[in-house]
């Protein structure tokens, strides 16, 4: 791997290459130690910490589904408190980028936790969760109106100077208005797209499969729904975009380079293949060099299109 | 733990879509502790998606090799069953925690599963026969006689077994939990055992706080990753918590679990 080929400065961060494991499926940068060394990535995203501990919802909180699967995890955490001493005491000495996911119930809750993160020097960038479709309030709370997008941005800018990513959600009418306006209210990037809300019976009980009811499809199935928004919003924001759905292989990650966006993140894929996200590094400087290109950053947002 | 590509040896059909797969996989065998699980990849297609979760059923340290029993229930597990011998399976493991063996070790031992729930139970107790326990006191339920004998293939010769059926073609008719009630005073345990069903497990649990007597679970919980990083197998436990029931069990203390 040629490793100057694969590097790009965005919002201020240096990224080896282009692949992130995704919030929510890497636990805190620990468990998938013992597959390999996390430093091989370039970054990863804790699980969302909210200001006060959370012990998520009931179970059960996962299904599978068809190339895919449902979960309601519930934001469990252990708080911003054991966060910052004991978690990031342990994960701060990895050579990755550490990106937090920030979680709450009020847009207090995220500018507690984005404020206190500011003084922490390991943690090089806030991920703001304005998607989670499996929690009462905050999460897809705020990420579903232009107003409230604006209202917590605007808020969460004036409490830290570190970099934000807006992550968004697909249960939407229009994904790019809500990017616009995150752009607009001061964020650094957006990821897109966190999990589209769904549902599975089961038919002899006649009940929902999970104890919350609905919950985050995940995996290939939402790749295209996935792959569609990055380029959508690609043509309509100048920041740099994540792109996030169903990746299990290169040619996956490649979709999501080619329609615009500038990094990757691997998701639930990890759970069936742990060290996915290195063989779709590597996958992406085979395909570089099957097509002479010297520096990732020629793949970024190249779909040729001829718009009807 | 690390990942895997354990050759098939052999796969035995026990009957009742129960199958045992044996696999090549020294570092598993020679790692594992009765009560820890393998995840296990299906094919190479998306659908179905997740890993299949299976408690190792037993290992052999000297030859490498590894033991899954398997019910097929559905897509993945017949999928994952027809893989032919010589070819591999990618498995990761071992996992979770296992049983503690040490336990009371001078008084007898009672072992309770239900179902497909008697693979690490047997595990266990090759494990507590190798290391000179006699004492072994297995109780065995399951819903029909077919089902039984099934399950009997499973089964090492010296080993004292009380059978219950749902519909009474085997042994005690009822619940495997009634039956044990009946017998625990005469047997005397120092600990319990118990792997299957969520309401077994539940009423061995009741059991045995009654009797007073020290008890471990299996759980089943559906998983995503096995890893701890999903956070989707929560159990609750009576302190309040919700722990990882892959990297923080699948094995408790009954009385630790919120049944």
């Amino acid at each position: 791997m040629t490793k100057a080929s694969m590097t790009q400065t965005l919002f201020g961060i240096e990224f080896k290459n282009p692949v992130i494991a995704a919030s929510g499926t890497f636990g805190f940068g620990e468990e998938y130690r013992d597959f390999y060394d996390v430093s091989l990535l370039g970054g990863f995203v804790t699980k969302a910490v909210t200001p006060e501990p959370r012990e998520g919802n009931p179970a059960p909180r996962i299904i599978e589904t068809p190339s895919g699967m449902l979960n309601a995890i519930g934001l469990q955490n252990p708080g911003l408190k054991a966060f910052v001493n004991q978690i990031l005491p342990r994960i701060a000495n990895f050579d990755t980028n550490i990106i937090v996911n920030v979680a709450g119930s009020t847009a207090d809750d995220y500018v507690a936790v984005c404020m206190e993160l500011n003084g922490h020097d390991p943690v090089k960038a806030l991920e703001i969760n304005i998607s989670c479709p499996n929690v009462k309030e905050g999460g897809i709370a705020f990420g579903n109106k232009p107003e409230s997008v604006s209202f917590l941005i605007k808020k969460v800018r004036e409490a830290t100077t570190k970099p934000i990513i807006v992550k968004l959600s697909p249960n939407v009418t229009d994904i790019v208005s809500l990017a616009t306006v995150a752009e607009d209210c001061g964020a650094d990037a957006v990821s897109l797209i966190n999990t589209i809300t769904g549902m599975v019976i089961n038919v002899e009980a006649r009940k929902p499969m999970l104890a919350n009811i609905t919950g985050g499809l995940s995996g290939p199935a939402v790749r295209p729904v996935a792959v569609r928004m990055v380029y959508q919003v690609a043509k309509a924001v100048s920041i740099p975009i994540i792109g996030i759905g169903g990746i299990v292989s290169a040619c996956d990650a490649l979709e999501f380079l080619i329609a615009g966006a500038s990094l990757v993140q691997t998701g639930c894929g990890m759970f069936v293949d742990p060290k996915l996200p290195l063989t779709v590094i590597g996958g992406i400087d085979a395909y570089m060099v099957r097509h002479h290109l010297g520096h990732v950053t020629e793949i970024i947002g190249s779909i040729g299109v001829t718009e009807a | 733990m690390q990942e895997y590509e354990a050759g098939i040896i052999r796969t035995e059909y026990c009957g009742e879509n129960i199958y045992v797969i044996h696999l090549a996989c020294k570092e598993i065998a020679r790692e594992a502790v009765p009560g820890q699980f393998v995840q296990v990849k299906v094919g190479n297609s998306t659908d179905p998606f997740l890993r299949r979760t299976f408690s190792l059923y037993g290992v052999n340290r000297e030859r490498g090799l590894v033991k899954l029993v398997i019910d097929v229930i559905g897509r993945g597990t017949e999928q994952i069953t027809a893989v032919k011998r010589g070819q591999c399976l990618n498995i990761i493991g071992p996992l979770g925690k296992g049983f503690d063996r040490n336990i009371n070790t001078s008084k007898p031992v009672v072992l309770v599963a239900g179902g497909i729930g008697v693979a690490p139970l047997l595990f266990l107790t090759e494990s507590l026969q190798t290391s000179g326990h006699r004492q072994l006191f297995f109780f065995m339920g399951a819903r029909t006689e077919s089902a039984h004998n099934s399950f009997k293939e499973l089964f090492p010769l010296k080993l004292e077994v009380y059978h219950s059926s749902d519909d009474g073609s085997v042994g005690y008719s009822g619940y495997i939990s009634d039956l044990l009630e009946e017998k625990l005073d005469s047997i005397k345990p120092g600990v319990i055992y118990a792997c299957g069903p969520h309401l077994m497990m539940k009423a061995v649990a009741t059991i045995a706080d009654k009797f007073g007597i020290l008890c471990q679970v299996s759980l089943e919980e559906r998983m995503a990753c096995g890893l701890g990083a999903c956070y989707g197998c929560a159990v609750r436990l009576r302190d309040g918590r919700m722990v990882r029931s892959c990297v923080d069990g699948p094995v408790f203390y009954a009385k630790e679990v919120k049944w």
